[in-house]
């Protein structure tokens, strides 16, 4: 799956997010989830001493990896890469809630669901996708700070728009090392 | 039945918590039989576990079931464009639909990103149309359990948490009645009436005015008052709005723009603004989300924007980087402004606002080097600087910058919206009562009064028994709606005994606010997804909103229009031609005040009514040079060039050999002097003066409270998913200063003020000025429900709700504007 041409990947423009949880919010409605369970999270980190403090942002879900390391812990095969978009998904009549897949993933993308005592991540909204509607996410984040799109074209820097990026990186601080699973994201910094 | 799910007790109780529905499994077997068919038919699931259909979310039922109704946003005042999912007379998801709230207040930039965004999801324009956390959550609102259900009597003591159940019908006639009371027995205008803004506003306007009192506040007194007084003295326009996407340079004094998400636009906008290049300089104490997207941040003391504003004239003045032929054409009084800035040096305000001279220098001469290239720049300030004691003066040093800068009215400057609303069919009465004066000094006490009224002074005439206006008798009723006057208004304490001193209060609030638990009956609100609104924009050109009904009452009740309605038509009140607002039907009521508008031309109602989105013209640039014919026995004053018509009313100002519009100033041109003030006796100049309310040796920090995008006022605090996101409020403290203390991030800490003394928390950050403290507002709920009471609070035992910020404010009112103040005082921290 490494090379999947149509792999569908996130574009995290940190200089675009304010950090209002939009995204956090149109995820929690669109999948009517519980308390407790969040897909996508805002990370704020600050970095720096007064009066010269550098506030970082980082949006994060699943990354929908190319080696999914949550796929290789699973004891019963309950993660599967599906091939249309290349979405990770747990499969929930399989899924055993032992969360391995939590342990394994370096993002903290999977979440032990406490009601259906199963695990539970992001989607990528396939069922969105396959309606060409973008994810819940992406579709209501207010600075254009989150994008989605084919990997291949976010890494050409044809999507998004020119006015809404910047300068490719692979990852940002406090992101894991993207070598370990191949993650579909890609970033900007602050400027 | 596509799936049969396996649901856990936790589950079942999320789901009513979640859906407010309290099914059982024998009301189901009741019910089955007529709901299996049509669930089926609707993709509604069963439910083995818990043994019910119940709705499908996005990704079971998918998206083409249903129907998608636009209508206007009202988490905030901001009222974004939406577009919610009905499924079976149910809403189960809203999404943002393109409307100038949510992409760009300029109708150029409006188009350029709605069709550049529209083209990236295949030409879908609703898609360019964005929502904030709140708006995301509005749903977790309209189907909240701890909703009021059905009017409520107080059957104990006031605040005994003792209540009665009683018909909406029952309801009406006792408010009818007893408002009636209070009229025959202390005259009409000791009822005093408060309100949220943005939502139906006319017809409580109306009611107060049929009934006869003047004495009706809504909610700007609360918020923005003293920035509006502040460009009222210099520019005639209350409230002026900065084009962000074409500026170049953005000077902003407290105002998280970026974060208290109102004008949910502004972070696209100022986004795409500075990929072309804007620079931002953002001060404020409290580096706010936006703070930390601007390129410098300057921490100030609170309260003392004024004096670095005066600073910065005097740099401009100084150095000429003042715009000299744009003074001359359209400012007055620039010698004694010139005059007045001479000693205001940056050392002179380094020490009032611990700035250094040198970055007050530099800044200044940034600003004023970017005007001279005849690139855009913005200077402008919000409730930051507005919630002090001095707000008015010293927001008016802020807002004669742009002025001596010639920065008005051009993109990427101070822009004067153009906005046309509904015609609203005001009411008209004749009653000897509405002309007596206010009770809250509007006009008198407050020179630069608003419409909205004068809460604090209200509450101190009832207080003290003493009127503020001679012969405006004292408030013996009051009715809040939509409205937490006890969290809102500063100084809790007295705030209590302000609603007991008060004979019959009527709160009308979706949930049981703190406001809710002093008064005497309870009507239940709506939720916006529930009711009619027109909504207004703060854009530069015309638009009107609408929002709808877009599901029918979750609790069967009536919106607050029909309540209020009711009420007119049970008191048989009426205006001078016998007509009440009330003779209309709801919806025939917004139709009315539509139709004559110049949008109705190009949709009319039930084109609108589908649409919710009216717009009309273009923004247009520098409309105060826009020129004026003198009108027949006009007359133009030789020495100021005033033109007025031949009533004697202002139309211009001659300006060369034309006569040009101008702007609202007495004089049609900008004041760095105010006439307004000077005809008061007063110094005409921005004046600094210290804050009143500042730390002591006693309480030796400042304390300010700010917003953030997750909440609304302190009204949404009952939210599910906000009040995940954030469940508390801790104190923000920086590093240098909490180690003094010997605090560490998460400490429980008593919070002390010379009115108040409360638990709280704290977090240590480096974001923060090391003489203040902050609290972001609206938490600290003991009313509402148990999210808001702190339920979701897994880490904080000491203060799960957070702490309440207004209770610690001495509670005053701003001098000119009447202004609440509710950012200064001084208080002390011990650990807990």
């Amino acid at each position: 799956m490494a090379n999947n041409q149509n792999q569908i990947g996130w574009y995290y423009n940190e200089n675009n997010c304010i950090a209002c949880r939009a995204c956090e919010a149109a995820c929690k409605q669109e999948f009517d989830l519980p308390i407790g369970v969040r897909r996508r999270r805002v990370i704020i980190r600050e970095e720096g001493k007064y009066p010269n403090p550098k506030v970082r942002y980082l949006s994060t879900a699943c990354n929908h990896c190319a080696e999914p390391a949550c796929m290789k812990a699973c004891p019963v095969d309950a993660i599967t890469k599906e091939a249309q978009f290349g979405a990770v998904l747990i499969d929930q009549a399989k899924c055993n809630g032992c969360k391995r897949c939590a342990a394994a993933c370096p993002y903290g993308a999977p979440v032990f669901n406490e009601a259906t005592q199963k695990m539970d991540k992001c989607t990528l909204c396939i069922h969105r996708l396959k309606e060409g509607l973008p994810p819940a996410c992406v579709r209501t984040c207010p600075g254009y700070a989150l994008w989605h799109g084919k990997l291949s074209d976010i890494e050409a820097q044809t999507t998004p728009p020119e006015i809404y990026r910047r300068p490719l990186k692979n990852t940002l601080p406090g992101f894991a090392d993207p070598k370990l699973t191949n993650p579909s994201v890609r970033f900007s910094e602050n400027k | 039945m596509s799936e049969d799910r396996i649901i856990s007790d936790q589950e079942e109780s999320l789901f009513e918590q979640v859906t407010g529905k309290q099914f059982s499994r024998r009301s189901f077997l009741k019910w089955s039989s007529v709901l299996a068919g049509a669930a089926v038919a609707s993709g509604l699931l069963w439910d083995g576990k818990l043994g019910l259909f119940r709705e499908a979310n996005a990704q079971e039922r998918g998206l083409k079931d249903g129907e998608w109704i636009y209508s206007n946003c009202n988490m905030c005042g901001g009222q974004s464009g939406i577009k919610v999912h009905v499924v079976n007379g149910r809403a189960v998801k809203i999404e943002g639909m393109a409307n100038p709230n949510n992409i760009a207040n300029t109708s150029a930039n409006f188009e350029k990103a709605l069709a550049e965004l529209a083209a990236v999801y295949g030409g879908d324009r609703d898609a360019a149309g964005r929502l904030c956390s709140k708006g995301n959550s509005g749903l977790r609102t309209l189907y909240d359990p701890d909703r009021l259900k059905s009017p409520m009597v107080r059957v104990g003591e006031r605040g005994s948490g003792k209540w009665k159940a009683i018909s909406w019908d029952e309801a009406v006639a006792q408010v009818a009645e007893n408002l009636g009371k209070i009229r025959e027995k202390y005259g009409a205008e000791s009822l005093a009436w408060f309100s949220e803004d943005h939502s139906f506003t006319h017809i409580q306007q109306d009611l107060c005015k049929m009934y006869g009192t003047p004495n009706y506040h809504n909610h700007s007194n609360l918020c923005d008052v003293a920035r509006k007084a502040s460009f009222k003295l210099s520019m005639g326009n209350e409230r002026p709005l900065a084009d962000f996407e074409d500026t170049a340079y953005a000077l902003i004094f407290g105002w998280n723009m970026l974060g208290a998400t109102k004008f949910i636009h502004l972070p696209g906008t100022w986004n795409r603004g500075r990929a072309k290049g804007a620079r931002m300089v953002y001060v404020d104490p409290f580096c706010s989300q936006t703070g930390s997207k601007a390129d410098e941040w300057v921490p100030i003391r609170p309260g003392t924007d004024g004096a670095f504003a005066l600073a910065i004239g005097h740099v401009l003045v100084k150095k000429g980087l003042v715009n000299k032929p744009f003074i001359d054409e359209w400012c007055v009084g620039f010698d004694e402004y010139a005059k007045h800035v001479a000693d205001k040096t940056p050392q002179w305000a380094e020490g009032i606002t611990s700035i250094s001279a040198s970055t007050i220098e530099r800044i200044a001469t940034e600003v004023g080097e970017t005007a001279r290239a005849g690139k855009p720049v913005i200077i402008d300030t919000w409730s930051g600087p507005g919630h002090h004691t001095n707000a008015t003066l010293g927001g008016y040093a802020i807002t004669v910058l742009p002025a001596l800068l010639g920065m008005i009215d051009k993109p990427g400057t101070m822009m004067e919206p153009h906005k046309i609303g509904n015609k609203h069919q005001a009411v008209e009465v004749d009653l000897a009562s509405l002309k007596k004066p206010r009770v809250d000094g509007k006009g008198t006490k407050y020179l630069l009064g608003h419409g909205s009224g004068i809460y604090i002074e209200t509450r101190e005439v009832v207080l003290t028994g003493k009127e503020t206006n001679p012969g405006s008798g004292i408030p013996k009723a009051g009715v809040f709606v939509f409205q937490n006057f006890m969290m809102s208004v500063p100084n809790t304490r007295k705030n209590i005994e302000f609603f007991k001193k008060l004979e019959y209060i009527v709160v009308n609030d979706i949930f049981m606010s703190e406001t809710a638990e002093m008064a005497d009956i309870v009507i239940p609100g709506s939720v916006y997804l529930e009711r009619y609104d027109f909504t207004g924009y703060w854009v530069t050109w015309p638009v009107l909103g609408l929002r709808k009904p877009v599901v029918k009452s979750v609790i069967n009740g009536l919106t607050e229009v029909e309540f209020w309605m009711a009420v007119m038509k049970k008191m048989g009140l009426k205006d001078k031609q016998g007509r009440s607002p009330a003779d209309l039907s709801y919806e025939a009521f917004y139709a009315n005040e539509y139709s004559p508008t110049p949008y109705a031309k190009e949709q009319d109602w039930e084109a609108y009514k589908k649409s919710t989105l009216a717009m009309t013209g273009k923004t247009e640039y520098e409309k105060f040079r826009a020129e004026v014919k003198l009108p027949e026995g006009g007359s133009v004053d030789g020495k100021t060039g005033l033109a007025k018509d031949k009533e004697g009313k202002a139309i211009g100002v001659k300006i060369g050999d034309t006569i040009r519009h101008g702007f609202s100033t007495p004089t049609r041109k900008l004041e760095l002097s105010s006439e307004l003030l000077k005809k008061a006796k007063l110094s005409g100049l921005p004046v600094y003066s210290e804050p009143e309310d500042k730390p002591t040796s006693e309480f030796p920090l400042y304390l300010v409270s700010f917003k953030q995008n997750e909440h609304t006022h302190s009204r949404t605090f009952n939210n599910t998913y906000l009040m995940e996101m954030k469940p508390d409020n801790p104190l923000l403290i920086n590093s240098a200063t909490a180690a003094k203390l010997g605090l560490k991030d998460g400490d429980a800490i008593w919070i002390e003020s010379p009115y108040a003394k409360a638990k709280g928390s704290v977090q240590v950050t480096e974001r923060i000025h090391p003489e203040v403290v902050a609290l972001q507002h609206g938490y600290g709920h003991s009313g509402f429900g148990k999210v808001a009471r702190g339920a979701l609070n897994k880490i904080n035992k000491w203060s799960p709700a957070g702490t309440a910020d207004g209770q610690f404010y001495a509670g005053k009112a701003e001098k000119f504007s009447g202004q609440i103040v509710a950012k200064e005082i001084g208080v002390k921290l011990t650990k807990a």
